[in-house]
């Protein structure tokens, strides 16, 4: 995934973990300076949420999203219907 | 706080504090108005040439960033050449 943050560098890599407040780990990343001329490569990093303008993520995530959302939807009263 | 439920999975126009155009469904949102955008392009306006388009998938964009969320008339947009539109580019808010 692609990530701008408000100073205009961006972070393209893998995302490793996230939480609550948008704070990012990315894996084997490509950190691009804001006007673009200036490459980095990083192994690992740690971007925290608030610097984030915006990410931009791969199409199909969209439907894996809705198919996750409705599985767990039928685990939920799956599991109810299980119980007396 | 106006819910933005109503404007899911239709076509929006969002305006960031930096005076990007960006067009494209609203999928989700939350309380502090992050939104997730399909299939979005940004409309790039120019006082000499017209519109551009630049294509820009799925994009999550950060609630700080975002100064208008507007309901895209679909039917109306249609009906416009983007190629005759010369306007100003939007400036970004932050600056005086």
């Amino acid at each position: 995934m692609l990530v701008e943050l408000k100073n205009g560098e961006t972070f393209n890599g893998h995302l490793v973990n996230c939480d609550n407040w948008m704070n990012l780990t990315l894996r084997e990343v490509i950190q691009t300076s804001p006007e673009g001329d200036r490459f980095w490569r990083l192994p690992e990093c740690y971007i925290r949420g608030n610097t984030i303008k915006y990410l931009r993520v791969p199409d199909e995530i969209i439907e894996m999203v809705k198919e996750d959302a409705i599985r767990q939807r039928q685990a939920a009263s799956g599991g109810n219907r299980g119980r007396k | 706080m106006t819910d933005l439920q109503k404007y899911v999975d239709l076509t929006v126009e969002i305006i960031t504090s930096d005076g990007r155009v960006i067009v494209g469904t609203l999928k989700g949102f939350d309380q502090t108005t992050n939104v997730i955008l399909a299939g979005c392009h940004e409309r790039i306006f120019s006082e000499n040439e017209g519109v551009e388009r630049v294509a820009l998938g799925l994009y999550i964009i950060r609630g700080d960033n975002i100064c208008l969320i507007g309901e895209l008339d679909q039917e109306r947009d249609a009906s416009i050449d983007l190629s005759e539109i010369r306007a100003a580019p939007i400036t970004d808010i932050s600056r005086r």
